[in-house]
């Protein structure tokens, strides 16, 4: 029996997770600022709600739901019709706050989801637990709750995490979060030939074969399109990649 | 001085009833353009670029008024949590207040208006 996923509706992202998101998952959106986590989380969103029948919850810490409301209908999702149809809600709140009506019986997740029945959620960003502790361990524990708590409704969420630095090393586990994930999708910058494109990987994907391959992607007003693996290069992650050495050493020769 | 009998009378009588501040003003409009926002008092006042201090008593009045909810959490946070739950007809009033706004005549008069009240206190 084939198993069930959760779309994203995204183009080509479905492909890379074989079908989309695990039912009742928490997927992890890293990278640096602007490249594309918060679009991706709307789209999964929006789609969920106006093709596929799943309400959804946007959450948002620090942007205002009227800019997310501006970027989403430039990406073609008008997320105030769908509020008025009930589908979706957008909510702007503080970590704290949120993590309380978590908490909470009766609080704001488990109105939403007997309200509106929300299937899907996106959180933008988690990185802003931080701000709520300081100490590593009570932060672990704080997210777990979290997640948790998103996972006790049986959703299926995806939440971004800030990467500080544009290009070069990579970090993987911050409080814990890569463990606790059940996908991890990392979004990079690459420069080639003195341009900035944005590059996929799926770097974790529980209980699932996925595409292990870097692939380019951008973003339009159709919405957010995964394309083609980069080819000929080496280092894609690192930001600042090199032609990888069997190109380098062809075209050596034909020159 | 302003004649105010050339303001929309929609709008001059929901400045009358809502915008006694400019503080007020300011949360009115942040709550229509957010809704379903959730917040504390620190957090709304960052969020407008005040003063919690300042925010608070306003934000208890548009309580009394019943365009915002309070609840108290009791866990983790001191402070109490105000919510928009958005009302058809108060978000029409409010989209015809902004409209206003854009106009610079009936922005005057508004200002004035919202000046006058705070002389008032």
């Amino acid at each position: 029996m084939a198993e069930t996923r959760v779309p994203t509706g995204i183009r080509g992202l479905d492909e890379m997770l074989r079908g989309g998101l695990l039912p009742g998952s928490v997927g992890v959106l890293k990278g640096a600022p602007g490249t594309g986590k918060t679009s991706i989380g709307i789209e999964f969103v929006a789609r969920g709600s106006a093709q596929y029948g799943d309400p959804g919850l946007i959450v948002t810490f620090e942007e205002f739901p009227r800019q997310l409301y501006r970027d989403a209908l430039s990406i073609g999702f008008d997320l105030r019709a769908l509020e008025g149809e009930g589908k979706l809600r957008t909510v702007f709140t503080t970590p704290k706050v949120l993590l309380e009506e978590i908490r909470r019986p009766g609080g704001l997740l488990d109105r939403v989801v007997e309200e509106m029945g929300v299937k899907r959620a996106f959180v933008d960003s988690i990185t802003h637990l931080e701000r709520i502790t300081p100490d590593p361990r009570r932060l672990r524990e704080i997210i777990y709750t979290f997640l948790n708590g998103l996972l006790r409704h049986d959703l299926t969420a995806l939440v971004s995490q800030e990467d500080p630095f544009i290009t070069g090393t990579m970090s993987v586990a911050e409080a814990g979060l890569s463990y606790i994930a059940d996908t991890i999708i990392q979004l990079r910058y690459v420069e080639i030939n003195s341009t900035m494109q944005k590059a996929l990987l799926v770097l974790k994907h529980r209980a699932s074969d996925h595409d292990k391959r870097i692939r380019q992607f951008s973003i339009g007003p159709g919405g957010v399109e995964v394309s083609s693996p980069f080819e000929g290069r080496e280092g894609i992650l690192s930001g600042n990649p090199r032609m990888a050495m069997r190109i380098k050493r062809a075209r050596e020769f034909f020159e | 001085m302003y004649d105010f009998d050339n303001i929309d009378p929609v709008v001059s009588e929901f400045v009358d009833e809502y915008v006694d501040s400019f503080i007020t003003w300011d949360l009115v409009l942040f709550f229509y353009e957010n809704p379903f926002t959730m917040g504390t008092p620190s957090s709304i006042a960052m969020s407008i670029g005040r003063l919690d201090s300042d925010v608070l008593p306003y934000l208890e009045k548009l309580v009394e008024k019943k365009v915002l909810s309070r609840e108290e959490h009791v866990q983790d946070s001191a402070e109490a949590v105000y919510s928009y739950i958005p009302d058809k007809d108060f978000e029409r009033r409010v989209e015809q207040f902004q409209k206003a706004l854009k106009d610079r005549a009936s922005r005057l008069m508004i200002v004035s208006k919202v000046l006058q009240k705070e002389a008032k206190k």
